[in-house]
């Protein structure tokens, strides 16, 4: 072989470019389109139905109606959107190379297990990202449909604020698609976690314990709309309700992308093809 | 740059059960190595260490003097691997699951597209617009040996890599190999002895975690040099007179009513002295000698009896 080491940035180029093709190709991709498609679908047949026979009446106000309250909100489903996406993308992505026969492909090339590792997650993430995008456009659509107007900046700054959740959401997915080798299994996990475990430790530890759950990733989602509408840290009533101020919001999900990431790096790196 | 393959006192170790022990040994230069023993030996084992897929419990694996566990990237790059069945993702092309492989390898797109021309005709490689996925295990299984070949590694390292071919995609792969040998230096696990032996210069005989022994083929198939006489007599002889034989053969063995093996060192001179005893014996019927080969220098190191499998 004549050819010099490549260096890293260049594997890691060539990594995420064939992962993004891999993901666009996958029937997760497809249908999380789909479901995305449908979603937004149905919400505005829905709002156009009840606005149409006189159910209810849309005021002008666009930030209520894509981040409430006094609106419908919109962009509330955005979290649970990214989490699907996450689950199904990243799920898997270290487990399939202990659990099925990829990996056998790919990490015996001389490539560093950071590199790979790295390259699938931005892939992964800007997958996600895309997702994301499309139920903006929807909202944006809907938004400009029923109330005639669009807060672009803080629309602009609420994406920026769900690329960072869907960089959070992807790595919490990959640490755990690190720790199992079924595939099937990390996915299921993951689910678990984002769908059912955190949402009960949030509700348990804010309204019962009456203490803020800055530690969960679900609890700083309500900070991707907070540039477009800004909610009081502390809701009183008989169950104590917390709000992430934005800056807070933005550390937990930087928080959880740098720690689940290295320690999914920190797994990854010493794991053994055993199979 | 000397090619070199190195394990020394390499171990692995899964819980309590050792998988591979102290293994050691040293390949430089061309050629092609056959590593050979019976399912669990510690055959893939090995592969895996030399590729970073285990790392070791104890020892160093090294390529061309490069530590594999600790500097991983150095050591593989000039290193084409098929170690166990590998699936390239089953969402890309053929072409593109090579174009992957070949671009982390640094081949310019001029070059890759060479490439990928040649080994589609050298290995015969199926529609390369067809996802990986589709694709019979065969077809993916020359994918991905045309995937280690591409850059044109010095050392190649593959486990088993005709298992689940067909006979004709079993020799295109077997002459590539002998072709690549060449200038190559090739470390291949079997189960196929013959194969090893058309296409090995050396050998590696693994067992129960240990290499039991590693020589050239001709010296390891000529270090249990045996040959063997079925003679059959037209009757059956008297035990008294079959006494006569024991002194000349290592073995004397009944294998029919009037058929006996006799084992012996393989000169000349005992073939013709055992001739003579045993038509002294009785009226010969049939009387034919045969040569042990690495098949059954295989059978002498890994089967306790050394004999054949019924």
């Amino acid at each position: 072989m004549t050819e010099a080491v490549l260096p890293d940035e260049r594997q890691l180029l060539v990594a995420v470019r064939y992962q993004l093709q891999s993901y666009l190709r996958t029937y997760r991709f497809f249908a999380m389109v789909g479901i995305v498609l449908a979603l937004g679908t149905i919400v505005f047949s829905v709002f156009a139905y009840l606005q149409g026979n006189g159910t209810i009446r849309l005021t002008s106000d666009s930030s209520a109606f894509l981040a409430g309250p006094g609106g419908p909100g919109v962009l509330g489903f955005l979290a649970t959107i990214v989490y699907f996406s996450a689950a199904l993308l990243g799920g898997d992505a270290i487990s399939t190379d202990f659990g099925a026969r990829t990996g056998y492909y790919t990490l015996v090339l001389p490539i560093r297990r950071r590199i790979l590792l790295l390259g699938r997650y931005i892939a992964a993430v800007l997958t996600t990202f895309l997702i994301a995008l499309l139920y903006y456009i929807f909202a944006i659509a809907m938004d400009l449909y029923f109330t005639g107007g669009l807060p672009v900046g803080p629309v602009i700054e609420s994406m920026l604020v769900a690329l960072l959740f869907s960089a959070a959401a992807v790595a919490l997915a990959f640490f755990f698609s690190s720790l199992v080798k079924t595939p099937a299994l990390s996915i299921l996990l993951t689910v678990l976690m984002f769908f059912v475990i955190l949402p009960i430790i949030t509700g348990v530890v804010s309204a019962i314990a009456n203490i803020e759950p800055w530690f969960a990733l679900n609890y700083a989602e309500v900070a991707i709309t907070e540039p477009i509408v800004s909610l009081p840290h502390r809701l009183e009533g008989p169950l104590a309700a917390y709000q992430p101020y934005l800056w807070e919001g933005l550390v937990i999900m930087a928080a959880y992308l740098v720690v689940c990431l290295l320690l999914s790096y920190v797994i990854y790196e010493f794991k053994e093809s055993t199979g | 740059m000397p090619l070199s393959i190195e394990a020394e006192q390499l171990g692995k170790k899964f819980g309590s059960t050792a998988a591979l022990t102290g293994a050691t040994f040293r390949f430089d230069g061309v050629g092609a190595i056959g590593y050979l023993g019976p399912n669990g030996a510690g055959k893939t084992t090995t592969l895996k260490l030399l590729t970073r897929l285990l790392r070791p419990t104890t020892g160093h694996a090294r390529i061309n003097g490069t530590d594999v566990t600790s500097r991983p990237k150095a050591a593989l790059w000039d290193v084409g691997a098929v170690i166990e069945s590998p699936d390239p993702y089953p969402q890309q092309t053929g072409r593109e699951a090579l174009e992957m492989v070949g671009e982390f390898r640094g081949l310019s797109s001029e070059r890759l597209h060479d490439q990928i021309e040649r080994y589609a005709k050298l290995l015969e490689l199926p529609p390369l617009e067809r996802r990986t996925g589709k694709l019979s295990k065969g077809q993916r299984q020359r994918i991905v040996l045309a995937s280690a070949l591409i850059s044109e590694p010095a050392i190649i390292l593959l486990d088993e890599p005709t298992s689940g071919l067909d006979p004709a995609e079993r020799v295109i792969i077997r002459n590539l190999l002998v072709e690549l040998k060449r200038e190559r230096l090739i470390l291949m696990s079997s189960h196929l002895l013959p194969e090893v032996t058309e296409i090995c210069d050396r050998v590696i005989f693994v067992n129960e975690g240990r290499i039991v022994a590693q020589d050239t083929v001709a010296g390891l198939a000529g270090r249990f040099k045996e040959t063997q006489i079925d003679v059959e007599f037209v009757a059956a002889p008297s035990a008294d007179r079959l006494a006569s034989l024991a002194g000349l053969a290592s073995k004397l063995e009944a294998v029919g009513p009037s058929r006996y093996r006799l084992t012996f060192d393989g000169s000349d001179e005992a073939r013709t002295k055992l001739l003579v005893a045993c038509q002294q014996v009785g009226a010969i019927r049939s009387f034919a000698s045969s040569t042990l080969s690495l098949e059954d220098a295989y059978l002498k190191l890994m089967r306790p009896d050394g004999q054949r499998p019924t």
